[in-house]
């Protein structure tokens, strides 16, 4: 439980219960910014999903914010006990990187799926006679939403793939 | 550009996908920009519990946090500024194009770190 200048890493003693939690919240994100993008898609195709784009236009962002709450919180422990004890020791370097393209793809899907949930939830509420405007509009949050998902995805995956190897509150 | 390709929003939800994609290339921008041009940034250091201003972390020092904070600062300045101005913009195609574009330069940047560990 000591770090190596003889001090405590913020939060570790509860580093293996918020992995726990980050996991299953990585669940509520990935599949909540699939939703979205599902319906953004469906609604760009056909009549607009409002109950759907209202429903994961709240669900999406928050579990992407609690989830990359989690990642901030986790991520000193990380940095000590797996990448600075094994991975910068074991000539691993490359899963060292691996791990920060998956924060920084999480970070650039916040952007994202705050935009998309907010417009996708002000196209829903709005009825504007123009057509034209309007598939623009349903265009770019589906783009938006789709990228964001590929992102998420794409961290979830990496997310497994390095706790497989080595997970954070083990020694 | 011409002025149909500069028109100031129609709708709500026009105007908001406005600011929002101006939001999201600044994030992009600023998030890639920190990093790689070492610009100080704010470092935490895990195993020494403490807090410092720095261009590049080392060991296991990291600027996540920072660079996070600057680009969302950043870019919620910028679409706050688009959301109050409202003022003629380019096409929301050529904006959404722009944002995405920015994007993947940020993914190919990141990326290519992997690519050049693994080939270390």
């Amino acid at each position: 439980m000591i770090a190596q200048a003889g001090r405590a890493i913020f939060l570790e003693p509860l580093a293996r219960t918020l992995l726990l939690v980050h996991a299953i919240v990585g669940f509520t994100t990935v599949f909540s910014c699939t939703h979205h993008a599902v319906y953004a898609w469906l609604s760009l195709r056909g009549p607009k999903r409002v109950p759907q784009l209202l429903r994961f236009g709240w669900i999406a962002p928050l579990a992407v914010g609690a989830q990359l709450l989690l990642g901030l919180v986790l991520y000193p422990t990380y940095r000590v006990r797996v990448r600075g004890a094994h991975f910068d020791h074991e000539n691993l370097n490359w899963l060292s990187q691996l791990f920060d393209f998956k924060e920084h793809s999480a970070a650039l899907a916040l952007p994202l799926v705050l935009a998309a949930a907010l417009i996708g939830r002000a196209l829903a509420k709005e009825s504007s006679p123009d057509a034209d405007a309007q598939k623009k509009i349903a265009r770019a949050v589906a783009a938006l939403s789709t990228t964001a998902a590929a992102l998420v995805w794409a961290a979830a995956l990496i997310g497994l793939y390095i706790t497989a190897r080595h997970p954070v509150g083990l020694p | 550009m011409t002025d149909s390709k500069r028109a100031a929003p129609s709708t709500p939800s026009a105007h908001l996908l406005t600011a929002a994609l101006w939001g999201i290339t600044t994030f992009a921008a600023v998030y890639l920009l920190q990093g790689a041009l070492h610009l100080p940034g704010l470092i935490y250091d895990p195993a020494a519990r403490i807090w410092l201003v720095a261009p590049a972390p080392t060991g296991v020092q990291m600027r996540f946090y920072s660079d996070l904070l600057g680009a969302t600062l950043a870019s919620l300045a910028i679409a706050g500024l688009r959301y109050r101005w409202k003022s003629p913009s380019p096409d929301t195609t050529v904006l959404l194009g722009s944002s995405l574009a920015v994007l993947a330069l940020d993914l190919a940047f990141f990326l290519s770190r992997v690519l050049s560990a693994l080939r270390a």
